[in-house]
């Protein structure tokens, strides 16, 4: 069992407010929100907590917000600094369990050796950040004014079932329970995979997680070879991106 | 830290070179010493041993170690590999103590046609689990080659294929002559640069002590600079 992350600025903004971060058994990754102050440091501080809940063995979305409203407060940020999604894959015994709280991609290579994957988007492109959980007024705000989730499931290089229901309906943060034996590989990413011009994000996320091998510094190789390879043929990704695997082999 | 053993093809020596389950950065230069041993190196055979000890020993302390991979090889009528590629931090003195083992007549083609071979061969191995990967290469012989199966021309055809590959950001090849007083060997060495397709020729005097630790300082400086050039699409080398 191996994890590694990557993350990089896109070219649209000045600092890059996506965080990725893995340990032994765990991977993830956070994306702060563009118009909210300070939301690459909230990017990071939801990933430091939940690393740290994930180490202990103990991770739930509400006790990485306590952790990360404390570190905040600590740090004099403004509360809406926390907003940014957080997408963590751990392993828990048979299985490898997945928390999406916001929007972003979900890819699990199955033994089959084909590649299944987990697109979440949100109306106008407005994620629920676990932040809102916080504060009654801003979430309720949130819920009236979009809410709209689409959850589209499927293998990439097929017809992608979805669903789309309002947030009011569906448990705000998506888990997933993927068996070991059945996924030896899965990524999270965030919606920066969305970003490159001319290419659609299940072609980006394809060729991220064709990893050729899954040792060492594995995701950051991966995704800088792509990257390279994307530029060359004058690609490029105006929305910042990062991408984390766990690969249970 | 596992060495694995890879074939050439049509070869009949190998190489090794650590399994990528090991390697903890992403991208690495791969440097290569190929030493003459043979019977005319017996005077300066321990100033050799000393000059390879100082390069590892400078190469461990340079700021791009942890991206530094070395493999050397002796050759004399034979080629030996004294240890494959491995990074530099896993190495310590005393595994180049009497590394340097003199012997027989001089295959220059053959060890340098090889070690080319072998750095595009592992750079590939690299290249295709998404290393970045450059390589630098020192040939270092005090005479002509008189034992060779492999002409200049393979040796040059070797060159061109690893360069023309994508597998390998750039390669530097550079032909060190030791302790040269001979005009014809010193004009060989000049020829075989071109021919052969070094991309430089440095030519030594003599093999004292002073001028083998200039040379083991102008060594660790080139495999450094190579390294810091990794990631730019060029390759860099020094002067002597």
């Amino acid at each position: 069992m191996h994890a590694d992350a990557f993350f990089t600025r896109g070219q649209s903004h000045r600092v890059c407010q996506d965080y990725a971060c893995a340990g032994a058994s765990w991977a993830l990754v956070s994306d702060g929100c563009s118009s909210s102050l300070e939301s690459d440091w909230g990017a990071r501080l939801l990933a430091r907590a939940a690393a740290g809940l994930l180490e202990q063995r103990s991770f739930s979305v509400a006790f990485t917000l306590e952790e990360a409203q404390r570190m905040q407060a600590a740090l004099r940020l403004p509360p809406s600094a926390l907003d940014a999604t957080l997408l963590c894959a751990w392993r828990d015994d048979d299985v490898t369990r997945v928390s999406i709280a916001g929007d972003g991609y979900v890819t699990a290579r199955r033994s089959d050796g084909r590649i299944e994957c987990w697109a979440v988007r949100h109306e106008d492109g407005a994620p629920p950040y676990p932040s809102y959980l916080c504060n009654a007024a801003r979430l309720s705000a949130y819920l009236e004014q979009h809410g709209s989730r689409r959850l589209e499931h499927g293998l990439l290089g097929e017809s992608f079932a979805f669903e789309e229901r309002h947030l009011r309906e569906v448990p705000y943060v998506i888990e997933l329970a993927l068996p070991v034996n059945d996924y030896p590989l899965v990524a999270v990413a965030s919606d920066g995979a969305a970003s490159f011009e001319g290419w659609g994000p299940m072609r980006v996320l394809e060729e991220l997680v064709s990893l050729p091998s899954t040792s060492g510094s594995f995701v950051l190789r991966r995704c800088r070879r792509f990257l390279r390879e994307a530029r060359a043929q004058g690609i490029r990704h105006h929305d910042d991106l990062s991408f984390a695997a766990l690969s249970l082999s | 830290m596992t060495m694995q053993e890879h074939l050439l093809t049509g070869r009949a020596y190998g190489f090794s070179g650590v399994r990528i389950h090991d390697l903890g950065a992403s991208e690495y230069t791969l440097a290569t010493i190929v030493a003459d041993v043979s019977g005319s190196v017996g005077a300066f055979a321990t100033d050799i041993e000393r000059c390879i000890k100082d390069v590892v020993r400078a190469c461990r302390h340079s700021q791009r170690a942890d991206n530094l991979m070395l493999r050397l090889l002796a050759f004399d009528h034979e080629l030996r590999e004294i240890h494959g590629f491995k990074p530099l931090a896993a190495s310590c003195d005393a595994d180049y103590d009497g590394c340097i083992q003199i012997r027989g007549s001089t295959a220059l083609y053959d060890a340098s046609t090889h070690a080319v071979e072998a750095l595009g061969a592992y750079g590939k191995h690299l290249s295709d689990h998404d290393f970045d990967v450059n390589a630098i290469a020192f040939v270092i012989t005090d005479g002509m080659d008189n034992a060779s199966s492999a002409s200049v021309g393979d040796l040059r055809k070797a060159m061109a294929g690893v360069r023309g590959s994508e597998a390998l950001e750039s390669l530097v090849a550079i032909l060190v002559g030791v302790n040269i007083q001979d005009a014809a060997v010193a004009k060989h060495l000049s020829e075989l640069q071109h021919n052969g397709g070094f991309d430089a020729y440095v030519e030594l005097a003599s093999a004292d002590a002073a001028t083998l630790a200039k040379l083991a300082s102008f060594v660790s400086r080139s495999i450094s600079v190579q390294s810091l050039a990794l990631g730019s699409g060029s390759s860099r080398s020094l002067s002597f």
